[in-house]
């Protein structure tokens, strides 16, 4: 509902402007919000968990942006993608290898904000790819 | 009879004339009407309605579904072009209905909002003779209130086909993507513009499209934020182009595109069922070009179902997020079903398991993914050798103002990139880089793709952003000229013969090929274009160096089009040859009352001969080579003084050329 009402407040602001405010209003919400129209959000599967898949890639980390509730149990699946080696992804204080079979990744948040979810070369730390996990209540 | 003869000339070139201009530039060169727009539109419009159908062909009947609050309101249809700046031409009304205001039904429980309200009225488009008649394009019908007031108008948006058209370019609108967007009755595909932050699953055509931007779209889906740009640019200029909607590659298939050369999206193109990339691989496969001035191209896929009252394909299915946990295909038993599960096209294979000839990440087809958003930024230019930019005026680094975003795609380094993907603009965003590509399937299919869907603002100024750009619009034309053209397929049975400081490169030409490009490496995979413009069937690679390894391939050429590169082929030049050097001769010699010797001897008959040596043999000891002598020299004068008494020697020359050493002369004995 949150969203909604930001949505409509912007966009009805926006409609006076009509042809000089070239905004969306999932861009308007992605701005203000910090989440993009196009972040994975997290389903509870029939256990109640929220389980996202994860690809590491050479020049990308897929999906960029995760968005999952606060107090749900999190199991992130984190695989390497085609032809990709030497790879580990971070998140909080850990720091895991990935190959083809995916590494599982489990957590519950307990507060809500924006958290990295990097991939990185296990040769070159310079090599990484920055994803976001967003924790809304 | 002259005056028979001059009005025959008069009427040909008029004919002729007729003739030249196609169904867009007539239907332009018509009046227009600017009273389109909306000047009263709203997020909750007092009148509004949605059709039976995203397309109807000529001759066919489609129907509307009105709401109004007011006993009144009127209805308009314009079909949106040029029209001299108009932008669109009204072919009916204003014609005044009686209205009734219909519910708003609540989402089911697969979030769903389905109006299903009664018929309004129904119109037929006519099938007459003249293609210009109702011509196929991009129709809005303008509500409008009876009562007057604020917020009283909107856009019902449908496409006219004329399913008879042979036009090379197929320009397909984006019904899906503006559904799954629309929040009408508060539910989307989409968490952020649904009620309760809770997206549908399932969203239907069976009803109007809210208002979701600044550009008053009430109504028209996604069609004013971009798609308009790119069809004024192209009714303006003038093209042969034919519409359709995203729904109609789904029902018709490769079907659909089989009458034209090339399949078109601007914009935001981002819901594709499976049978649409299932028609588009079958057209790829014959040759059909594609050209995506978009971005987000293709990224969910989604399903297809009949609405309550039997419709077919009034509903999107789309578990998006869901897929894993709700979605019936994924949860059966059945693994055949799996390729229609509606998740990205990325994540059938890696998450699902589905092995199927068509499914895919979407940039096997596009050559660019989507990788983020929102960014609004510029595009750069990389290779600004690319034919794309013929006549543009660019150089590597300049950049398209403007045009980058507000979805931006890039090549992924996912195993899934096209073979040949060209890459021509690298474009900096908060996401690691967006680009703009190309490339060509061996069948000829010509694929580009612009990487964002912002490009259509450099074609045309409609919404007033002031990002026009004279060379977006060229680089446009060029591609429009490429994939106008029938498909041009690479040479074949192309092989390479070494030889001497030469390699001979051969092929079976290709039909419609009008001359050849030869593109060469010294490694696998490394060629890069080496002779452009070579007619016939054979290309002599001469000059070359002794025993190098080279690499080729070869594209056909015809002035507007390139194919893709043929298979690779090798070969090796010969060995630098063993010159024979031809000895010097006739030798002789004496010693005098000092012991000193002088030989002479008869040069070797080889030109530029380095140097000579003389060998000496102290009776049965081996041969030494006692002196090196410049040039092709012809005596040699020894003063060592070292024969004496009963010793003896022998003498022989050779004549010296590089590294090779001629046979050695006679041999002589001085005592």
């Amino acid at each position: 509902m949150k969203y909604l009402l930001i949505g409509l407040l912007v966009v009805g602001n926006a409609q006076a402007q009509v042809v000089t405010a070239h905004e969306h209003s999932d861009q308007i919400i992605a701005r203000e919000s910090g989440i993009h129209s196009e972040a994975w959000h997290a389903v509870k599967d029939a256990s109640g968990v929220q389980r996202v898949n994860v690809e590491c890639g050479e020049n990308y980390i897929d999906p960029p942006e995760i968005v999952v509730h606060q107090g749900v149990p999190v199991v992130l699946s984190v695989r390497a993608g085609k032809n990709v080696t030497n790879r580990e992804v971070l998140f909080s204080n850990q720091k895991r290898s990935i190959d083809k079979k995916p590494i599982t990744i489990s957590f519950t948040p307990t507060a809500s904000g924006h958290f990295p979810l990097v991939c990185s070369s296990l040769l070159d730390g310079r090599k990484r790819k920055e994803g976001k996990l967003h924790v809304i209540k | 009879m002259i005056f028979r003869w001059v009005l025959f000339v008069l009427l040909s070139v008029l004919c002729g004339s007729l003739q030249a201009a196609n169904v867009i530039q007539t239907e332009n060169a018509k009046p227009g009407n600017s009273d389109w727009t909306l000047s009263n539109p709203g997020d909750n419009p007092t009148v509004e309605g949605y059709a039976s159908a995203t397309s109807v062909g000529r001759g066919e009947t489609i129907r509307f579904f009105i709401s109004s609050t007011s006993p009144t309101y009127t209805y308009s249809i314009y079909r949106m072009g040029w029209y001299n700046g108009a932008g669109a031409r009204r072919m009916v009304g204003p014609i005044t209905m009686n209205g009734a205001k219909r519910a708003v039904p609540a989402p089911d429980a697969n979030g769903m909002v389905d109006a299903n309200w009664p018929e309004s009225f129904n119109i037929t488009i006519p099938n007459t003779a003249d293609h210009t008649d109702w011509a196929s394009g991009i129709y809005l019908m303008k509500l409008t209130d009876g009562a007057g007031g604020p917020a009283s108008q909107s856009y019902v948006i449908f496409v006219v086909r004329d399913d008879s058209s042979t036009a090379p370019y197929l320009l397909q609108s984006t019904a899906t993507t503006s559904q799954a967007y629309n929040n009408w009755g508060g539910k989307s595909l989409y968490a952020w513009n649904s009620v309760d932050g809770a997206p549908a699953r399932k969203v239907s055509f069976n009803r109007p499209y809210a208002m979701a931007g600044a550009i008053y779209m009430g109504g028209s889906g996604n069609f004013l934020d971009w798609e308009i740009n790119f069809l004024r640019f192209i009714e303006k200029e003038g093209y042969d182009v034919t519409y359709a909607s995203n729904l109609d590659l789904h029902t018709r298939g490769a079907a659909l595109m089989a009458p034209h050369k090339a399949f078109i999206v601007s914009g935001h193109d981002e819901y594709w069922s499976y049978e649409m990339r299932a028609a588009i691989k079958q057209s790829q496969d014959a040759g059909k070009h594609l050209a995506f001035f978009a971005a987000n191209e293709a990224y969910w896929q989604i399903r297809f179902e009949s609405d309550a009252n039997g419709n077919p394909n009034r509903t999107i299915v789309g578990y998006k997020e869901a897929a894993q946990s709700s979605d019936p295909l994924a949860l059966d038993a059945d693994k055949s079903n799996d390729r229609y599960i509606t998740t990205r096209f990325r994540d059938l294979g890696p998450v699902f398991g589905v092995t199927d000839p068509v499914v895919s990440p979407e940039n096997a087809m596009v050559g660019v993914q989507y990788h983020g958003d929102p960014f609004n930024g510029d595009i750069v230019v990389s290779d600004a050798s690319s034919w794309v930019y013929g006549g543009t005026g660019v150089v590597n680094g300049s950049r398209f103002t403007g045009l980058l975003g507000y979805e931006t795609d890039a090549i992924a380094d996912n195993g899934w990139s096209p073979p040949g993907l060209q890459k021509i603009a690298d474009s900096p965003d908060t996401f690691g880089g967006s680009h703009m590509t190309t490339y060509t399937t061996p069948s000829g299919s010509v694929v580009f793709a612009t990487g964002s869907m912002a490009w259509v603002f450099g074609l045309d100024n409609f919404g007033q952003r002031g990002r026009v750009s004279a060379a977006a619009q060229q680089a446009t034309r060029n591609v429009l000229a490429r994939i106008g053209t029938p498909p041009l397929n690479p040479p074949t049975s192309v092989a390479a013969v070494g030889g001497a400081g030469r390699i001979d490169v051969s092929w079976v030409q290709a039909a419609g090929a009008t001359s050849y490009n030869i593109y060469r490496g010294t490694s696998s995979g490394s060629e890069t274009l080496f002779r452009p413009g070579i007619s016939g069937g054979s290309f002599a690679d001469t000059g070359l160096a002794a025993s190098t390894k080279y690499f080729y391939r070869v594209a056909s050429a015809n002035g507007t089009s390139e194919s893709a590169l043929s298979n690779e082929v090798s070969a090796t030049t010969n060995a630098a040859p063993v010159e024979t050097i031809l000895a010097p001769t006739n030798l002789s010699g004496s010693a005098n009352a000092q012991g000193q010797m002088t030989l002479y001897w008869t040069p070797s008959a080889t030109p530029n001969v380095d140097k000579t040596y003389v060998y000496r043999k102290f009776q049965n000891q081996s041969w030494v080579i006692i002196a090196i002598l410049p040039g092709n020299a012809s005596t040699w004068f020894d003063t060592s003084g070292n024969s004496s008494g009963s010793r003896y020697y022998y003498f022989k020359v050779a004549a010296v050329k590089g590294t090779v050493i001629s046979p050695t002369s006679n041999q002589i004995r001085i005592d």
